[in-house]
């Protein structure tokens, strides 16, 4: 068995953002804490593995069988936000705007790193369809996620569901002279009418 | 915009120093291998952030040394603006770049220094690669559009995507189909933008070749879109890059690559309508070239933005005196500061009214700077 520090420092350095020598600080932290903080953060490691799977409707990580929110009655189940990763649902979750239900795909089509259609949880997705009425396509405007987009849309659309895909543009609260060249010049060239 | 001095560090064999430039008309001095070039290149990786000679920015990090950098003061209408790039060797370089001392992402840096450069290796330009003349055109459209630039790689983007899903074995044409309707947006895009920037360049060209030239033969820019010849044109860029996609997906199945679109696409440089690329003289492509270049410092010049800085890389030699003196003469239009290097200062026709600073170069040291009045005699 490989010594602690050895062992703890290569499984942080596998996370993502955190080098070799974050691990090692982090190790380092642990040891001289006084507190309690690596019992607790190996309790709460164990029952994240041992308690967490996802969602079998939307594959959200869940602690049952349904997440909280495909299990909220209140929640208006005629709405699906399809978002690529569980960190845009609280992105989404966050403006307190959105209670329709979600969809994660845990990805999108990339062909260059091998991620095919069948390797997304797209049959799922299409298996939802029944009682829904818009599908809201929440994926990044990236060439892979407008790709992704597309082809859901394709899928979708012969189902008489409406597909939509959320607005770019300039930030709200955030000057003009701040966006980003892309941003600026996508919301300038579909810019709408006013009255 | 001028630059009114400019240091270097750990740059190529540069020593490290400071340079006061003349507002309008430098000429750098020296034998060849001296570091004449290298400090028009600073210049250049000032504005441009990379370099003209080479695409490997490592070599211009000296040897055995980490960063190199390069850091200018520069006067846009008497208000001071600081400029500085530095280069970390690392398994790529890392470009830092800071305007009024603090750090600016590069494609925010981008612009606000410009500079247009003319070397001998533009002279290939006419015969070389459809590469080269891409790069050209994209690059023009960069500094005139810096939007172009997402667009650019978005597009770029997508080919790379449809030519790893044309690989793989038994696709999914639904999604073939997705992967055409994207490459149609953003392709028709580019085609577009390019399309706009050559009949701008036809028209400038146009009125620059014969001062050049000197002779009535009629120039032309020509978009040749990369779209396989005998598929007329109708409606749209889009429309078209449709048809030829789906006419070619056959084939693109069967060798695995994209056959058709922007990625195709040349610049054709003609005279009488014929392509100077395969019937022109060397001289008559020379001349091309410079009406070319005089053409993009127009073209950025009028362009919302600072003025552009001017860099002649040993051209002069290049050139007949007659050629020359077009290329002064169509360049005093646009006052811009300019930077010559050279071997023989009697190779630049300045004229007897133009001031310029003389800077000696030996060894990358600038040995000695002093201003005079023109190289050619009243």
């Amino acid at each position: 068995m490989a010594d602690p520090i050895q062992q703890l420092t290569a499984a942080l350095a596998r996370l993502p953002g955190v080098g070799e020598k974050t691990a090692q600080r982090f190790v380092f932290f642990l040891l001289a804490d006084r507190t309690g903080a690596a019992r607790e953060i190996a309790h709460a490691l164990a029952r994240l593995a041992d308690e967490m799977s996802l969602c079998r409707q939307c594959g959200f990580p869940s602690q049952g069988e349904l997440c909280a929110y495909c299990s909220d009655p209140r929640r208006d189940g005629g709405l699906i936000c399809v978002v690529q990763n569980p960190q845009d649902v609280l992105a989404i979750e966050r403006t307190a705007e959105y209670r329709g239900r979600y969809h994660v795909l845990h990805g999108v089509i990339n062909p260059l790193e091998g991620v095919g259609p069948d390797r997304l949880p797209i049959r799922e997705l299409l298996a939802r369809l029944d009682g829904v009425s818009e599908v809201i396509l929440a994926l990044n405007p990236t060439v892979e996620g407008d790709a992704t987009a597309l082809y859901l849309q394709r899928l979708i659309s012969p189902a008489g569901v409406k597909v939509t895909r959320p607005a770019t543009g300039v930030a709200v609260g955030m000057g003009i002279e701040y966006a980003d060249k892309a941003t600026l010049a996508q919301a300038i060239n579909s810019r709408r009418g006013m009255g | 915009m001028f630059i009114r001095r400019l240091t270097t560090r750990a740059f190529r064999n540069l020593a490290a120093a400071t340079v006061e430039f003349h507002p309008s008309v430098n000429v750098i001095l020296g034998a060849n291998a001296q570091g004449k070039t290298s400090l028009a290149e600073a210049v250049y990786l000032l504005a441009a952030l990379r370099s003209f000679r080479t695409s490997q920015l490592r070599e211009l990090i000296r040897h055995g040394e980490a960063i190199a950098g390069v850091s200018a003061e520069a006067d846009d209408g008497g208000v001071i603006q600081n400029f500085a790039v530095e280069l970390e060797r690392g398994p790529s370089v890392t470009r830092i770049c800071r305007y009024q001392g603090h750090e600016t992402p590069p494609a925010r840096y981008a612009g606000k220094l410009r500079a247009v450069a003319f070397h001998p290796g533009d002279l290939g330009l006419v015969a070389g690669l459809p590469e080269a003349r891409r790069r050209f055109l994209d690059r023009l459209i960069f500094s005139v559009s810096p939007a172009y630039l997402a667009e650019y790689q978005a597009f770029q983007h997508s080919l790379r995507q449809r030519n790893s899903f044309l690989r793989q074995g038994a696709p999914d044409m639904e999604l073939l189909d997705v992967y055409d309707e994207q490459f149609v947006r953003l392709g028709a895009v580019v085609m577009e933008r390019r399309e706009k920037m050559i009949a701008e360049l036809n028209e400038a060209v146009d009125r620059h070749y014969a001062s050049v030239a000197g002779d009535g033969e009629k120039p032309g820019v020509r978009y040749e879109p990369g779209v396989s010849s005998g598929l007329a044109r109708e409606g749209s860029a889009a429309d078209w890059l449709r048809a030829a996609l789906e006419r070619g997906r056959p084939r693109d199945l069967e060798r695995g690559f994209t056959g058709d679109g922007p990625h195709c696409d040349d610049l054709d440089l003609q005279l009488d309508q014929k392509p100077l690329r395969k019937f022109g003289s060397q001289g008559q492509r020379r001349t091309a070239v410079v009406a070319l270049k005089v053409s993009e410092l127009e073209i950025i010049a009028r362009s919302p933005g600072p003025r552009p800085l001017l860099l002649l890389d040993d051209v002069a030699s290049e050139l007949d005196l007659r050629r020359n003196r077009a290329l002064f003469e169509a360049l005093s239009v646009h006052p811009a500061q300019v930077f010559l290097t050279t071997t023989e200062l009697s190779h630049l026709p300045l004229g007897p009214a133009t001031e310029f600073r003389e800077f000696a170069m030996e060894q990358g040291a600038i040995t000695q700077a002093r201003d005079r009045r023109g190289t050619e005699s009243p």
